[in-house]
């Protein structure tokens, strides 16, 4: 027998009957059929991916500014409503009379003492009507016409907020000359050192629409563009999530992922834009995938200060507060693959995530110029807030090729408790778009 | 599974019926994986190698005649997709030390009592290069002139690789008996050489031939 044959002999024989070793495994026929789906050209789902994704992410953004949106309450002819009390101190009941007075009288020029702030309201030239309501019933017979308080000219038409309150009722909220025209004017907080108007409450409801009682506030011509600006807040977050490809056994990937998004307090209605950027691990079993990382969270957002809560006894509240924050946001995220076809994945998921304060900056907008207060306040020790947000995101992911893939992910982060120094309930959403390296797949000999 | 069964789930194939192919998948799996094992560097890659395999077979199944065996068109396809997995390593240079291994020569190696898993991981042990001239030459029955053209190397590169290939496989069966026999002593809680339970033929084979101590 020649050298070396022997060997030859013994391993034949044993590696060609490998007996029961070779037991079928299930998830080779999925990975199998993976690759089989991913051969077949499926151009139309690729070019409508873009856009597909941006749909997502405009729902996930407009619902999340409805749901989240401060609630409005609806007033119709005849019902009465009852308020509930306002958060805020009113400080100022006179002004607040004679707000009333001014708008239900023929004139709105009266508008209150405010006049600094209320000189500056247009008064449409229409009959006025004169349904303005805010502690008392309202009258409503005889009135013929709409007092519309119009933005840009110094007024902050805000949206609604949950301020919305008066301690009164509500009686016939229109009469039948009124048709469904209701005004209810509210005034409100007045800082008691200043000598401009704090805030007057108007609401118009277009004709022919459900009433419906809002408030808006109204402040000194210098301060309510700016906070006209601000009513447009903002905020970021970030998240992150990554998917592999293959099934039959761990796959494991990193991401870069960069995200825009909008924060706001209590709600998204008033929004800032933030950016977020970090990078992800995530670990895919089968379907399932699970992702943590850290990201980079530049979230800046404003607020009114009724938001705002603070040990610190101010002299004259802010009106506003704008709020720099930076953080490190680590998420715990499990997603779950709901679809795949060819190189397309869409998985939906959700987690926790800890916010670590790396930079909290707070500065404060005072109705008056003269105001004595603090400017701003700078954390000297910014807090971690362990799983403190809910996660919740959709992920569309697209293979380029076996190790890398690209993915965009609209998401949401809910709060389950307040943050920061100030204890606010951050709501956050936005758009991830991320770069995932497939680590394990497709390994190459070594 | 018989011809026409066979036969059925092929034309099903060609149809595309993902049935079919499930069917025939699995029919098959033991065999392809077999061979891929032998291929690859472990069983991951093997299934990933194998998967491309079936790949092949399903895209290309409606060019197989019917006459001609299947399982001997499906092996070739899983042997040459290992072969193009690995390309690219076929040709890097070794500069293992088989100096420990020159001197040995074949002994009774056939009776050793290794399992298949011990030598898959044997084979799998080995540098690419050699284990690819090894299985297609030991195993797959070829001359090292067809290996030359699989793997476009030179006839004495394969003749080459296969030697030490045998040389290291020859190494690693010798540890593995050597780890065997101290594991039987440990277990056993004493210094008991179980070998001196043997006759004198079996000492000689087992130990001393075997041990390569002559």
């Amino acid at each position: 027998m020649k050298e070396g044959e022997e060997v030859d002999k013994l391993f034949k024989k044993r590696l060609e009957e490998p007996g029961n070793n070779l037991a079928y495994n299930e998830d080779d026929w999925d990975a199998l059929e993976q690759m089989m789906d991913a051969g077949k050209k499926r151009p139309l789902i690729v070019y409508w991916l873009p856009i597909v994704s941006g749909i997502a992410a405009m729902l996930l953004l407009v619902l999340g500014w409805y749901l989240f949106k401060g609630q409005t309450t609806e007033v119709k002819p005849g019902d009465t409503i009852v308020k509930a009390p306002t958060e805020k101190k009113i400080n100022n009941d006179t002004a607040r009379t004679d707000g009333i007075k001014a708008i239900t009288g023929d004139s709105l020029n009266n508008v209150a003492d405010n006049k600094a702030g209320v000189e500056n309201l247009q008064l449409d030239s229409t009959p006025l009507h004169t349904p303005a309501v805010a502690a008392g019933r309202l009258p409503g017979q005889n009135n013929t016409g709409t007092a519309k308080l119009k933005p840009g000219n110094g007024i902050d038409i805000p949206h609604f907020n949950n301020n919305v309150a008066a301690t009164s009722n509500i009686n016939n909220v229109a009469s039948a000359n009124n048709s469904s025209n209701v005004n209810v004017v509210k005034k409100d907080t007045t800082p008691p050192a200043a000598n401009n108007v704090a805030v007057v409450k108007v609401d118009t409801v277009p004709p022919g629409k459900a009433n419906m009682v809002a408030q808006r506030d109204t402040t000194p011509p210098a301060k309510l563009n700016t906070e006209g600006q601000n009513a447009a807040q903002v905020v970021a977050s970030v998240k992150p999530k990554v998917k592999t490809f293959g099934p039959n056994r761990p796959q494991f990937a990193l991401s870069v992922i960069a995200s825009g998004d909008v924060t706001g307090v209590n709600s998204l209605s008033q929004g800032k834009t933030g950016s977020n950027f970090g990078a992800m691990f995530t670990v895919s079993v089968n379907k399932w995938s699970f992702t943590t990382g850290a990201m980079y969270a530049i979230k800046p957002y404003a607020t009114s200060f009724a938001n705002y809560t603070t040990a610190y006894q101010f002299k004259t509240d802010p009106t506003e507060v704008t709020a720099d924050c930076r953080m490190l946001d680590i998420p715990l995220n499990v997603g779950y693959r709901v679809y795949q076809k060819g190189k397309n994945k869409f998985a939906l998921g959700t987690g926790l995530t800890s916010y670590f304060m790396l930079h909290e900056n707070y500065k404060y907008t005072y109705s008056s110029a003269y105001a004595n207060g603090p400017t701003s306040y700078q954390v000297p020790n910014p807090k971690n807030y362990l799983l403190s947000t809910v996660n919740l995101n959709a992920t569309f992911e697209h293979q380029v090729n076996s190790k890398f893939s690209l993915s965009v992910q609209p998401y949401m982060k809910l709060p389950i408790s307040a943050v920061g120094y100030s204890n606010v309930n951050l709501h956050t959403a936005g758009v991830a778009v991320g770069f995932n390296w497939n680590i394990n797949s497709f390994t190459k000999p070594k | 599974m018989g011809d026409e069964e066979l036969h059925q789930l092929i034309r099903g194939c060609v149809k595309q019926d993902r049935k079919c192919q499930k069917m025939l998948y699995k029919a098959f799996y033991g065999f392809s994986m077999g061979i891929c094992l032998r291929y690859a560097n472990n069983r991951e890659e093997a299934a990933e190698v194998m998967n491309q395999g079936f790949l092949k077979v399903f895209t290309h199944i409606d060019r197989f005649d019917l006459d001609r065996p299947f399982k001997a068109w499906l092996g070739r396809i899983m042997m040459n997709v290992s072969i193009d997995y690995y390309r690219a390593n076929l040709k890097m240079a070794y500069t293992d030390d088989l100096d420990k291994a020159e001197h040995l020569t074949d002994g009774q190696l056939v009776d050793r009592n290794l399992n298949y898993e011990d030598l898959l991981r044997m084979v799998q042990q080995l540098p690419q290069a050699y284990r690819t001239v090894f299985n297609l030459f030991a195993v797959d029955g070829y001359s090292h002139e067809e290996i030359a053209e699989m793997l476009n190397i030179s006839t004495g590169t394969s003749k080459s690789n296969l030697h030490k290939a045998r040389q290291k496989l020859k190494l690693m069966v010798l540890k593995a008996e050597e780890a065997a026999n101290n594991n039987s002593n440990y277990n056993r809680g004493m210094g008991y050489n179980p070998i001196v339970a043997m006759v004198g033929n079996d000492i000689r084979n087992a130990f001393y031939n075997n041990g390569i101590r002559r």
